[in-house]
């Protein structure tokens, strides 16, 4: 018997090639166009980015408390240094890697705010809790909240956004290996902390 | 033990595509050998499921363009500079106007 083939990002690199040359084309002509000092070509880039800027940092806070406001600070940084962007990567990439700083900055603050509040009764803790989850994906979402960020946002990257470990790596700013361990060690901690729960993941 | 981490691991960027086509082979021969691998491999591409359906896209912000595109005015110094002297260019656009 032999291994099914991967699904997942060969045949769809194939698929995408055309449009992704067109995609690249556009944002480097749009950013070209506003150093040239057409400003409506800001509003172009944020109307192409904003969703997937806010999905990146839904997915790396797990939850969608603040994603407007990071997504806000976002789009400004970009604003204020377009100008000196240096064409030697995507646009996306540095996007992308402004969006994830945003959020570790964000969570960062909100560790400090932390320690200076009264711990909160948050039992978090997915099977020794009484509430029952009969939602799968409910029970995945909380699951996968329970792992590091630095372990989090690879997987999701890679499996929610379709990203390629090499696009991860330039993201998160680490080593593609550093990637690639990183997405194995949250399987193996999300299978861990789902072992107990096995049954309602069959249901 | 290392051996077998390694090729756990190996079957997670297997199942991303992301191995080069001569570890994918090397890869694809070992689990057709190993009931243990075809099982982690069942049991990781299980896991990827699961976590796609994890996360539902969240919905449209309708006034976020809007919302930048005051923040970036605001913090404009040209437009900062406008708006101190707006009352000066108003009363001199006022007095051309009569």
């Amino acid at each position: 018997v032999s291994a099914s083939k991967p699904t997942d990002s060969n045949n769809e690199k194939k698929e995408l090639q055309f449009p992704q040359i067109l995609k690249l084309d556009d944002d480097f002509s749009l950013i070209q166009r506003f150093i040239e000092g057409d400003e409506t070509c800001f509003k172009n880039l944020v109307h192409r980015h904003k969703e997937k800027v806010r999905n990146i940092i839904y997915l790396t806070l797990s939850n969608t408390d603040s994603v407007d406001d990071i997504a806000q600070e976002v789009f400004i940084t970009v604003y204020k240094n377009l100008k000196s962007f240096r064409f030697e990567s995507l646009f996306t990439t540095w996007l992308y890697r402004i969006t994830i700083n945003k959020c570790r900055d964000h969570i960062r603050k909100v560790k400090i705010r932390g320690i200076f509040t009264p711990m909160k009764e948050d039992h978090e803790n997915l099977y020794e809790s009484q509430t029952v989850y009969s939602d799968v994906p409910e029970i995945m979402h909380k699951a996968i909240k329970r792992l590091p960020e630095k372990l989090r946002t690879p997987l999701l990257l890679k499996d929610i956004e379709g990203l390629s470990y090499q696009e991860i790596a330039e993201t998160v700013q680490c080593e593609i290996g550093t990637v690639k361990s990183r997405i194995f060690r949250a399987r193996e901690g999300l299978k861990n902390i789902l072992k107990p729960l096995e049954q309602e993941l069959k249901g | 033990m290392k051996k077998r981490y390694d090729e756990i691991e190996l079957l997670s960027a297997y199942i991303d595509g992301e191995l080069s086509h001569e570890e994918e082979k090397t890869l694809e021969e070992k689990i057709a050998l190993s009931k243990e691998l075809k099982e982690k491999l069942a049991g990781l591409k299980k896991l990827k499921q699961l976590t796609q359906k994890a996360y539902k896209p969240i919905t449209e912000s309708p006034y976020f363009e809007t919302r930048l595109t005051a923040e970036i005015n605001s913090s404009n110094p040209v437009f900062v500079k406008l708006k101190k002297y707006s009352p000066i260019i108003g009363a001199v656009f006022g007095s051309l106007l009569l």
